[in-house]
């Protein structure tokens, strides 16, 4: 007998008892939608993340004051021994050769005000490299200063957000607004960037770094940011980052360097891990359903005994009988599977297409694993009752009423 | 050429825990090829157990049993499947036909095991079909037919695969008594016209004497042996197993003188079946 024919055979059969069979699949269907849909929305979470990420600057290393081993960016440690300071970011760009641009930030919390209009925002103490590094760049007007000399001039480039809110559709630039109680000149705008890892990148408002260290009387640094031209040059970036650091701090390693891509990766095998565990728990249901194809297929071959009897009679060998229960336990768990990549898949396509931005991502992959997983539902599941079916004895199995 | 059915102090003991029941205590049988025999006893007289060997549905417990030349006594369940396959038909006294399959796929059923690409298993299965007069039946199920037509059905389903021998496990047990005529006589037809070897139990006289030969089993042996009204065909039962038959070729000339008559004891209920028979055989 053909494969193709086992097959044919096992259709046959189920479709003897329609309802039956469909019952015993849903286990199987359930299953499979459940991890199709909790894969892709993992994966979809992690990829949302990634592209946030990389959105805000690639091959990036951060330099942070303090000794901390985590590799979240914590909050900035102020009274540090060692601050940051803008004369450690001249030394790293005098000798960081792998460094491309290098972006000191200090980043506060003001109030900015145009004439009635008042509105809290994140103050941003910048350069023009910033641009570079975060990918965040200027719409219209220019951008912060740059170079070594870190100018104090009080100029201000204004978030979207911040622009509509306090001018609407006025032009903003040449305008004078209040950060706390000094006076900046705006010269430039944003371009709309949207939210990014829960942030708003479009409330903020930037100034030259040493214009908000004055606002903010400090001297140090919240963090450096330094990024390379190309991703293998970011180790080598790294070590000397450090190694200007470890000098101009006297051999102390007060600081912190990270590696976004680290903290990437972290992050990212921190969702996969979710992921699979959802998988897992929607996995248990497919378990659950391969337990009843076994469960139905015992029945099924209780009330066929006889039908076993007749063909074992007439030539069966063990292995057909095997194969013919296999094949239907088989068929019923992948046709489970299939309705369940169905069902699943136009879940998600349907959750793309009626919830914007949700952040689910269907591959070919889940899918595959999802009907392999089926499959193998069906083979463990059907091993079992083929095996006690193709062990009767035929005279008993004949003689069976 | 040898026997059909080589069986030698032939013993099968079952042994229950306690108990052990010696079910058959040495049997030696030998049937030529082409020989129709009866198998009667009354019930516990092991001879549905001496069929279930014969048929390799099981094996003995001692003794040997070679079918068409071969040695099964030893085989595996799976080896036992293969000549059952190849070399043995069975008919049952409730038919046994798979209640989801039309005839056709039932008689194509054996094929199917034989490894035989489709059409040619249908081209083989309907012939086998025409063969016992159901070719217009083919594509009916089982309930769709009648009792005589399903156990005719059986026939061609035992006959497809050209075996050695023919089982039959009182095959007119369901079937009333006119229609068991028809199916007897459709024995009788096979064994003459095509040298068939049939092996029949059953507990009605008047059905074993359409057999060449009669076996009494008794309490596992085979107590007596008498010859049937029916005459064995043309083959040569020279063997020295095989006496009665020789005995009754000698002892009824009918089946020579005029084979499309059946024997004298069923020739009163001679109906349309035996027309059709003698129809067929003057078209040949």
């Amino acid at each position: 007998m053909s494969f193709f024919e086992s097959v044919q055979l096992a259709l046959e059969a189920l479709a003897a008892s329609k309802m039956r069979a469909f019952l015993t699949m849903l286990g199987v269907v359930i299953g499979v939608t459940a991890v199709i849909l909790l894969v892709s929305i993992g994966d979809g979470a992690k990829r949302y993340v990634e592209e946030q990420f990389e959105s805000l600057g690639a091959n990036v290393i951060i330099l942070i004051p303090g000794r901390t081993q985590t590799h979240g960016a914590g909050p900035p440690m102020l009274h540090t021994i060692n601050p940051l300071t803008l004369r450690d970011v001249v030394e790293m760009r005098n000798q960081c050769r792998s460094v491309k641009w290098i972006a000191p930030i200090f980043v506060g919390t003001s109030t900015i005000k145009f004439r009635n209009r008042t509105r809290g925002v994140p103050v941003i103490g910048a350069t023009r490299e910033f641009q570079e590094v975060r990918n965040l760049w200027v719409e219209v007007g220019s951008f912060l200063p740059g170079g070594d000399t870190f100018s104090e001039k009080r100029v201000c480039v204004l978030g979207r957000t911040v622009k509509t809110e306090l001018f609407g559709e006025d032009n903003p630039l040449g305008r004078i607004v209040s950060i706390g109680e000094t006076k900046f000149r705006v010269v430039g705008v944003m371009r709309k960037k949207g939210r990014s890892l829960g942030m708003d990148l479009d409330d903020l408002v930037f100034v030259p770094v040493k214009a908000s260290q004055k606002l903010f009387n400090v001297d140090g640094l919240m963090e450096v940011l330094c990024s390379t031209a190309r991703h293998e040059d970011l180790p080598r970036a790294q070590r000397e980052v450090r190694e200007v650091m470890m000098r101009r701090h006297d051999g102390e390693e007060d600081f912190t360097v990270i590696d976004q891509g680290d903290m990437l990766n972290v992050l990212g095998s921190v969702l996969t891990g979710l992921t699979y565990a959802l998988a897992g728990i929607a996995g248990i249901s497919l378990f659950v359903g391969g337990i009843g194809i076994m469960n139905i297929l015992l029945v099924s071959v209780g009330e066929r005994t006889k039908e076993i009897g007749i063909r074992m009679a007439v030539g069966a060998r063990q292995r057909d009988i095997l194969r013919q229960f296999l094949v239907e336990s088989i068929v019923l768990s992948s046709l489970g599977g299939l309705i369940g990549i169905g069902l699943g898949g136009g879940g998600v396509l349907g959750a793309k297409v009626f919830v914007e931005d949700m952040p689910v991502n269907l591959t070919w992959w889940t899918l595959a694993v999802a009907f392999g997983f089926s499959f193998v539902v069906g083979v463990f599941f059907g091993v079992f009752p083929a095996m006690k079916a193709s062990r009767l004895n035929p005279i008993d199995a004949l003689r069976y009423e | 050429m040898g026997d059909i059915v080589d069986v030698r102090s032939l013993t099968k003991t079952y042994d229950l825990g306690r108990v052990r029941i010696e079910v058959l205590k040495g049997i030696t049988l030998a049937m030529g090829a082409g020989e129709f025999v009866a198998v009667m006893g009354p019930s516990g007289s092991g001879k549905s157990t001496l069929m279930n060997i014969v048929g390799c549905l099981d094996g003995p417990t001692a003794g040997t049993y070679a079918l068409a030349g071969i040695r099964v006594e030893t085989f595996t369940p799976d080896q036992l499947a293969e000549v059952r396959n190849k070399k043995i038909g069975f008919v049952f006294q409730t038919f046994n036909l798979l209640p989801r399959f039309t005839a056709l796929k039932n008689v194509e059923l054996p094929l199917t095991y034989y490894g035989m690409a489709r059409r040619e298993r249908r081209e083989r299965a309907f012939r086998a079909l025409e063969a016992v007069e159901l070719g217009p039946r083919a594509e009916h199920k089982p309930n769709e037919l009648s009792g005589g037509e399903r156990q005719r059905v059986a026939i061609a389903r035992a006959l497809v695969n050209e075996p050695a021998i023919l089982l039959a496990d009182e095959p007119t047990g369901n079937l009333d008594s006119r229609v068991g005529q028809e199916i007897i006589r459709l024995f009788q037809r096979l064994n003459r016209e095509r040298g068939l070897t049939i092996v029949m139990v059953t507990h009605d006289r008047g059905v074993a004497e359409a057999a060449g030969r009669i076996l009494h089993l008794l309490d596992g042996v085979i107590h007596r042996e008498e010859r049937g009204s029916s005459g064995v065909s043309g083959v040569d039962p020279a063997g020295a197993a095989a006496p009665v038959s020789t005995a009754a070729r000698g002892g009824d000339g009918v089946s020579h003188v005029d084979p499309v008559r059946p024997a004298s004891d069923i020739a009163s209920v001679s109906t349309a079946a035996c027309k059709a028979t003698a129809a067929r055989e003057g078209a040949a």
